[in-house]
């Protein structure tokens, strides 16, 4: 692939998720550890899903059911490290610039969900994005005009945006209880398996899949977003 | 979704879904003492979008309206592959690389990239003024040089023909419009440069060349014996236009074939009383006569051959682990016990395949005694071999028009006036449709009928000839016949087919065999497919020694070599074949220009080439997705600022 595709594809599937990075909690030292923690727990969750994809020896090649775990593997370490992270909590706003703000759970969960989304969409999109450097290209077989480096490039964009969304759900769901929590909680994890699911579409032979992949997270983007948002206000007021 | 391949690592999965390798037949660059001729591609390789030019109208499009944006991998049927169109098409400036296709079906009646009087500045009619022009249809194309990578590929190379037919069927249903289309990538990096001088002596050149081949059953021939030798020779390889593509049928694969039929039907039969049989194979001919001029110098001057360092052990200007002297090195000098004032007679076999009369083999199948004067002892040796075969087919030509290229050159040379014929199945100027040229294939209809039979004439020649008193025909046992059965099975094992049985029983090898005629570099201990065949099947005809059992060389005797699993002695011997304008520094086993007027082809060296077939996009394709990344990351810059700004001065977070 030419330069000019590379850097294209490049600037897709990281820009936004690295520019939140550097411009929102790249000055505060503590939400930066926050988020490189929140990665660790990540790649915890990847070395899991490796060691099963490996054993499970029937199943390597069924991407269906792959996905199904992974996606439960990956809330699971979420969880985990909400409750890490819930033993350290008061320590981490007592330390935090504004002690007394009823925000801080809201941007130490934006600061993880960023450290989520960037290191998933760096492990993921990152040996397609190399390949890239030749000067042939891979062509997504449901959108023949385009290669699919970019179609991914772009589900990795929204994947990694909606990491930081799922993040501020889970977070407002792991902390209340009763009925509301829950809801929230199985909001996270059916989005993120639809959102899972809905990636098939990019590298199937469905005409225009990728264009359905793309709208799939799109609307899960809009969705959880609105989700996040609405808990946001309510905490602000 | 993509296949399963276990063991495959998600990189080279993604790889092998980007890319279709292809099968190179590339041309390379070759160097004289005064300048290059070959082709070359850019460092790092260079890709084109498939285009194919199937018909006149095709090329002429493509010449008068050159597709906009990109460059082009022309496919390119060998009846384009001319000098006027390769100008052409160089002027659009829209040509990154040519793919010729060989196609049987596309083939031209005549063609020949050599020039019209092939090698003649270095036969024995050099420098005179008039030289018959043998060629007359070459285009000379050989002789050029050539910026982009040309590559050759044929139907023969199935999966590569396909892919690179599927892509212009792609490419062409759009227009050449439609993106994404089909490109293929070349990577022939030759990494020589100027001349034959200056790229030896940075080490990026190895000179054309290999081992040529002499045997007889005579191994106590000597010096000192005053008995004739009859000698029958013929050349191993033809030069071409490709470095893998040709095969050499008619060219070189006829000669051998016949020599060695031969070769086979005197070992069956008793010596004759007075002279010796030799049989010699030259290698490289087509490159200055390197193997039959430096076989011939080497044989004239090994009266007063002297050896100024005693082989004592291997060096890297003598890498053998026996030899008879390290400077200049020998591996040995049996060659020194041919005397050449003993050389009585050359029968030479040229092409003699008849291609263009394909079998019954009838009476219009002449052959011609092609001779450099129509002197008496000539023609009389044509009568003789018209004589002792079973059928008069052996003509002279009828006009008197010199020897046309062949190795007896070599030797006439310096001794015109031994007696020679060199046997070819064409008469005149411009009969032979293709010389030297990448066509010779297994395409070309050849009659193992017309080979098997002047086989025979010869081989009855010969022993008469080597026979007291002979010459006229008389005496010859009637059980010396060539065996025509042994014949058509070594064209088929030559030609189509070189993992035969036959073949791999004197050639053991796992390996998958490429095809073997085309040219080759000189490598001390390396020899190609026929020649590595030719030495073990010449050496088991003529040995004298037989003994036990063996797996490899290492189980017989010194000296033996291991031939079919036994072990043998007898006078086949390999001699070093390059141009006679090199000389290889004893030492250091560094070549070097010594004389620029003699053959000095050397060719560069290259890395594995490289040859992909892949699809683009286009290039408003690219940068449309460059503005969306830019467009995305700008965006999120501007919106987390916006949103930074907003929750600073509303929320009071952090």
């Amino acid at each position: 692939m030419p330069l000019i595709s590379f850097f294209g594809c490049l600037f897709t599937a990281y820009g936004p998720i690295l520019s939140l990075f550097v411009v929102s909690i790249g000055g505060n030292a503590q939400l930066v550890i926050l988020a490189l923690t929140a990665a660790f727990f990540w790649l915890l969750s990847l070395l899991i899903i490796s060691i099963l994809w490996f054993l499970i020896k029937p199943l390597q090649d069924t991407h269906t059911a792959t996905l199904a775990y992974s996606v439960v593997i990956q809330e699971l370490f979420r969880y985990i490290f909400y409750f890490i992270y819930s033993k350290a909590e008061r320590g981490l706003i007592s330390v935090s610039a504004r002690p007394a703000s009823p925000l801080n759970r809201s941007s130490f969960a934006f600061a993880s969900g960023i450290g989520y989304g960037i290191i998933s969409s760096a492990t993921s999109y990152i040996t397609l994005l190399a390949s890239t450097t030749g000067p042939g290209m891979l062509i997504s077989p449901s959108c023949p005009a385009v290669s699919m480096a970019f179609t991914s490039g772009l589900v990795t964009m929204l994947m990694s945006l909606l990491h930081v969304t799922w993040m501020l759900v889970a977070f407002d769901g792991f902390g209340t209880p009763g009925a509301a929590g829950y809801i929230r909680i199985l909001f996270v994890f059916a989005s993120h398996l639809a959102a899972a699911y809905a990636t098939i579409f990019n590298g199937s032979s469905i005409y225009l899949g990728c264009l359905y992949s793309v709208l799939c997270l799109l609307a899960l983007l809009v969705a959880s977003s609105l989700f996040a948002l609405k808990d946001l206000m309510k905490r602000w007021k | 979704m993509i296949a399963a391949n276990p063991g495959a690592s998600n990189g080279q999965l993604l790889y092998n879904s980007t890319y279709i390798t292809l099968n190179a037949s590339p041309c390379a660059r070759l160097l004289n003492a005064t300048g290059t001729i070959g082709c070359q591609s850019p460092r790092n390789g260079v890709s084109g979008i498939v285009y194919g030019v199937p018909s006149d109208n095709d090329l002429e499009a493509f010449i008068a309206n050159p597709p906009s944006g990109g460059n082009h991998a022309l496919l390119l049927p060998i009846r384009y592959f001319v000098p006027d169109t390769i100008d052409r098409l160089m002027k659009t400036k829209k040509v990154s690389g040519i793919i010729v296709i060989l196609s049987n079906a596309t083939r031209p009646s005549s063609y020949s990239p050599d020039v019209s009087c092939p090698n003649c500045e270095f036969g024995m009619y050099a420098g005179q003024n008039t030289q018959t022009q043998w060629n007359p249809n070459g285009n000379g194309l050989i002789y050029r040089t050539y910026d982009i990578p040309i590559f050759a590929t044929s139907p023969s190379h199935d999966s590569t023909y396909s892919a690179l037919m599927r892509a212009v069927e792609s490419n062409s249903k759009g227009g050449y419009r439609t993106f994404p289309m089909y490109s293929v990538e070349f990577d022939a990096f030759m990494y020589s440069a100027y001349d034959a001088p200056t790229c030896l002596r940075r080490g990026w050149c190895a000179p054309v060349g290999g081992y040529s081949i002499y045997s007889t059953a005579s191994s106590a021939i000597s010096r000192t014996d005053n008995r004739p030798i009859i000698m029958m020779s013929t050349g191993m390889n033809e030069r071409t236009f490709f470095h893998d593509e040709s095969i050499g049928a008619e060219a070189a694969i006829s000669g051998v074939v016949g020599l060695l039929a031969i070769a086979e039907a005197l070992s069956r039969a008793p010596a004759p009383s007075t002279g010796h049989l030799l049989f010699t194979f030259f290698h490289s001919e087509g490159w200055g006569y390197a193997g039959s001029q430096r076989f011939w110098s080497d044989v004239e001057a090994g009266g007063t051959f002297t050896c100024d360092v005693p082989f004592s052990k291997n060096t890297p200007g003598c890498p053998y682990k026996e030899a008879a002297c390290a400077s200049p090195c020998r591996r040995d000098l049996d060659y020194t016990h041919i005397n050449p004032d003993s050389l009585n007679t050359i029968l030479e076999l040229g092409p003699i395949g008849h291609m263009n009369l394909p079998p019954p083999l009838n009476t219009s199948n002449r052959f011609y005694a092609h001779t450099h004067t129509t002197s008496a002892p000539n023609t009389a040796l044509a009568q003789a071999l018209n004589s002792s075969g079973l059928r008069p087919l052996i003509n002279i030509p009828s006009s008197s028009q010199g020897l046309p290229p062949s190795s007896a050159q070599s030797i006439l040379r310096t001794r015109p006036n031994i007696r020679h014929a060199v046997l070819t199945d064409y008469e005149n100027p411009g009969d032979r449709s293709i010389w030297q040229a990448d066509l010779d294939d297994v395409y070309v209809p050849m009659s193992w009928e017309s080979v098997c039979s002047i086989a025979n004439s010869t081989a009855r020649a010969a022993w008469s000839l080597a026979q007291t008193g002979g010459g006229n025909g008389t005496g010859i046992p009637s059980s010396l016949n060539v065996n025509c059965t042994l014949v058509d099975t070594l064209m088929d094992c030559l030609i189509n087919n070189f993992s035969c049985p036959l073949v791999r029983q004197f050639t053991p090898t796992n390996e998958p065999v490429g095809k073997t005629a085309h040219y080759s570099i000189f490598q001390h201990r390396s020899m190609d497919w026929t020649t590595s065949f030719v030495y073990a099947y010449m050496y088991n005809l003529t040995a004298t020694v037989r003994e036990g059992s063996c797996e490899s060389v290492a189980d017989c005797r010194e000296g033996q070599e291991c031939v079919a699993s036994q072990c043998l002695w007898g006078m086949t011997r390999l001699h070093d074949a390059y141009g006679m304008g090199l000389k290889m520094d004893a030492n250091t086993g560094v070549f070097t220009v010594e004389d620029p007027t003699k053959a000095t082809w050397v060719e560069s060296l290259w890395d594995p080439v490289v040859f992909r077939l892949f699809l683009v996009t286009s290039k408003g394709m690219q940068i449309l997705e460059l503005m969306v990344g830019l467009i995305l990351t700008v965006g999120a810059i501007g919106l987390t600022l916006w949103g930074r700004k907003a929750a600073a001065k509303s929320l009071k977070v952090a």
